[in-house]
């Protein structure tokens, strides 16, 4: 049974991370630094995973957990934002004192401070990035089950980022480590320069993907019934909306730093999954075309997204049956780890360097090492062997 | 009526590519790629998960599921034609396709002929050389095998035929008036016993082939051959094949495993093909009994351990080719895509245990 719990470790962090916001105050940042102190030793602490996928007869319950995240999410969230509002929408606070025994008008009353509030929003963000992302990630790839699709969706809606599930799927797989990819960082770019591309180019790119493709059926991009694109902009608004009925215009504003900042944790990801690396486009995506982690924490708790090497060369896989693929190329740190070093240009760059020149030199293929040395040399980047050497 | 609720194995359907000779069993949690692949066919494809758009194929008849949204990537005029994605459609009826299968395929007519044996020559303590003259034409390419009828005078009423891949390629374009196969003895088997103790020049056998579609594919990354014991014959002609077509400018390493070096025959071949081989060439035979204080210089035990060692850094870029028994088959593709070789990079030709048939297929992913 036990190989089944790694798909409940998601879950089970959202429910901490509600009773620790539940707590108000400066408490607020605690499931933040909850969350980096357990995770960053997990995966310095713990021995690398690379263990192969077990053999699992019930699909059901490795999908179970995927699902039980939107509810766990959108409880969450009405919590703080119910906080951050005056008075009892929907007599939550009552319901939730007489019958969970938890006092939110309480923790409501302990939260004077903005900086308590700035611990909510790098903490519940946090949760909606490697809860709704990632799961969200995860189930938008299951492009044959609408339930998946409609699922996925709603829990990007948490980070105002629907057409993540367009732009990822018929965009970023197909275009990945080529300059025509948004979401695939260039080599001597820094995050601050990538996440401004990033942001609006993916948007941009999902809704030139969608008015391509409903013009060939003949219809609309801004026909509701028929764009997923439009739907998922109108999901994206409607947390808006709520946002301003439970705590007016200061409401919105608040829900816009927290997705804002949820939105910030998915495209650090996205800069560091693809940092620097190169392929011909048109040729198959390998292994090689992602930066991969077997840290444990990374790889258990984010439903194998850190097996990226794998996620990338066969992106139909349920995270279950992802394989640790030791020879892929690795980041120098586990996900949370490169999260926080990516913030620091001069230290990402710093150990990326090594990296870069490891994978030119071990993983490249002919092509690719003609394209990379071109790019290090626009890059700007100092150490970057390639930039000088002599190609066959 | 209640079959519906407990059928064990999902429906299957007919699925039939270009023209009525191309008919399959379509399983319906298989996709219509998988289930040419399967059978040997050679389908354009590419990346599999519906985002390259190389499997692309009309839809002439029948209904299919399909996995992902095709007009993100088809055309608006191929949408209006009904083409579907072959890697992203689940048949859901008998489904008819039709698509352009890669050039230079030939589909070579069945032939059942009766065939006089040239000779029978020892290579090794339990493997022979059978050559043979079929009576009537027979077409094959390299890597195909054919099914021998046991002669009646051994054959009990209930002896199933045995399959044996060819051993050398074709001779030329005219068909093979000679062919060749390498046999291991199976103690107890009804045919290898009567092969080895009784058959001799002049004698008739029944077979009948080509089958299977084991066999070079097309590429420029570097291959790796493994072959387990007998299994060496279709890789052997598959090489020869290669050279013929002048296509051997790939970096080829080829593994043959045995158990000790009496075990080892056909190096002659194989230095033949290293000589002929225009791009790198690496020939690695790995002994799995032999004894520990022997002089033997080589490498020692099972290929799948050797195996990371010997590809390096490089493994997933190549393409993979086994022939041989299930246990070293299963425990290689388990190595090479724990490194990542995608599955769809490998192909093998397996002994089935109980008959000795060859059947040929591709790695097939498994899901739960």
């Amino acid at each position: 049974m036990s190989k089944y719990l790694k798909g409940w470790l998601m879950p089970g962090l959202s429910v901490l991370m509600m009773w620790g916001v539940a707590h108000g105050g400066w408490w607020m940042w605690a499931p933040w630094a909850f969350v980096l102190t357990v995770f960053l030793s997990a995966d310095i602490f713990m021995p690398r995973d690379v263990s192969a996928p077990p053999r699992y007869q019930n699909a059901f319950l490795l999908n179970l957990p995927l699902y039980t995240i939107l509810p766990l999410l959108t409880v969450l969230n009405f919590m703080v934002l119910w906080m951050f509002s005056s008075g009892d929408m929907l007599g939550f606070g009552a319901w939730v004192k007489d019958h969970v025994g938890v006092d939110l008008f309480a923790a409501r009353e302990r939260t004077t401070h903005w900086g308590m509030w700035a611990g909510c929003i790098f903490s519940v963000g946090l949760m909606n990035a490697v809860g709704g992302t990632v799961t969200g990630h995860e189930l938008t790839h299951r492009t044959g089950k609408p339930f998946d699709l409609f699922m996925g969706r709603w829990m990007l809606a948490f980070t105002c980022d629907t057409s993540f599930a367009i732009e990822h799927v018929y965009g970023h797989h197909v275009r990945v480590a080529t300059p025509a990819d948004p979401a695939t960082a260039r080599r001597g770019e820094s995050f601050y320069q990538f996440t401004v591309r990033s942001t609006i180019m993916s948007y941009v790119h999902a809704y030139q993907l969608e008015k391509a493709r409903l013009a060939k059926l003949g219809k609309s991009v801004w026909n509701p019934f028929a764009s997923p694109f439009l739907r998922g902009n109108i999901e994206n608004l409607s947390l808006f909306v709520v946002a301003y009925f439970m705590a007016g215009w200061a409401g919105v504003g608040f829900w816009a730093l927290l997705a804002f900042v949820g939105k910030q944790y998915l495209e650090i990801t996205n800069y560091f999954e693809h940092y620097g690396l190169v392929r011909v486009p048109g040729e198959p995506v390998q292994p090689r075309h992602s930066w991969n982690s077997n840290h444990w924490g990374s790889t258990n708790v984010l439903y194998s997204l850190a097996r990226h090497s794998h996620h990338h060369a066969q992106g139909e896989a349920p995270y279950w049956t992802l394989n640790a693929y030791p020879n892929a190329p690795m980041l120098p740190a586990g996900y949370l780890g490169m999260l926080l070093i990516a913030l620091v240009p001069p230290l990402f760059k710093y150990l990326m360097t090594p990296a870069l020149n490891d994978w030119d030199e071990r993983h490249a293929s002919a092509a690719e090492r003609r394209i990379a040395q071109q790019d290090s040399r626009d890059s700007g980047m100092k150490g970057l062997k390639i930039a000088q050497a002599k190609l066959a | 009526m209640f079959d519906r609720f407990f059928r064990r194995s999902p429906p299957s359907f007919k699925l039939q590519i270009n023209s009525p000779a191309l008919s399959f069993t379509a399983s319906a949690n298989d996709s219509l790629l998988q289930t040419a692949l399967n059978h040997g066919l050679a389908f354009p494809h590419n990346c599999r998960v519906g985002g390259c758009g190389e499997c692309k194929c009309k839809l002439v008849s029948g209904q299919v599921k399909e996995l992902t949204d095709k007009s993100y990537l088809l055309s608006a005029d191929e949408l209006r034609q009904n083409y579907i994605l072959a890697c992203q459609s689940l048949p859901r009826s008998d489904v008819c396709i039709e698509v352009a299968l890669r050039a230079g395929v030939t589909q070579h007519p069945l032939v059942t002929t009766r065939a006089r044996i040239l000779s029978v020559a020892p290579l090794t303590h339990d493997v022979v050389h059978l050559r043979l003259a079929p009576q009537a034409p027979l077409r094959y390419s390299a890597g195909q095998y054919a099914a021998f009828a046991i002669p009646d005078e051994v054959a009990g009423a209930s002896a199933r035929g045995r399959s044996y891949s060819f051993a050398s390629s074709p001779r030329d374009e005219a068909p093979s008036s000679e062919l060749d196969f390498y046999i291991r003895k199976v103690p107890g088997g009804i045919f290898t016993e009567w092969l080895f103790a009784q058959a001799a020049p002049g004698q008739m056998l029944d077979l009948s082939g080509p089958y299977g579609d084991f066999g070079l594919r097309p590429g420029h990354g570097p291959i790796v051959c493994i072959a387990g014991g007998s299994g060496l014959a279709p890789i052997k002609a598959m090489l020869e094949q290669a050279i013929a077509d002048k296509q051997a400018q790939r970096a080829l390493t080829l593994l043959f495993g045995a158990r000790s070096q009496r075990d080892l025959y056909a190096l002659d071949a194989i230095d033949e093909i290293r000589r002929n081989w225009s791009g790198r060439f690496e020939f690695i035979p790995i002994l799995s009994d032999e004894p520990a204080d022997s002089a033997w210089p080589g490498r020692r035990g099972l290929i799948p351990t050797n195996l990371p060692a010997i590809l390096g850094t490089h493994l997933a870029d190549h393409q993979a080719y086994l022939c041989g028994p299930p246990p070293m088959i299963d425990a290689c593709v388990d190595v090479l895509t724990h490194h990542g070789l995608a599955r769809d990079q490998i192909f093998f030709d397996k002994f089935l245990d109980s008959s000795h048939a060859a059947c040929t297929r591709q790695a097939e992913s498994v899901l739960i």
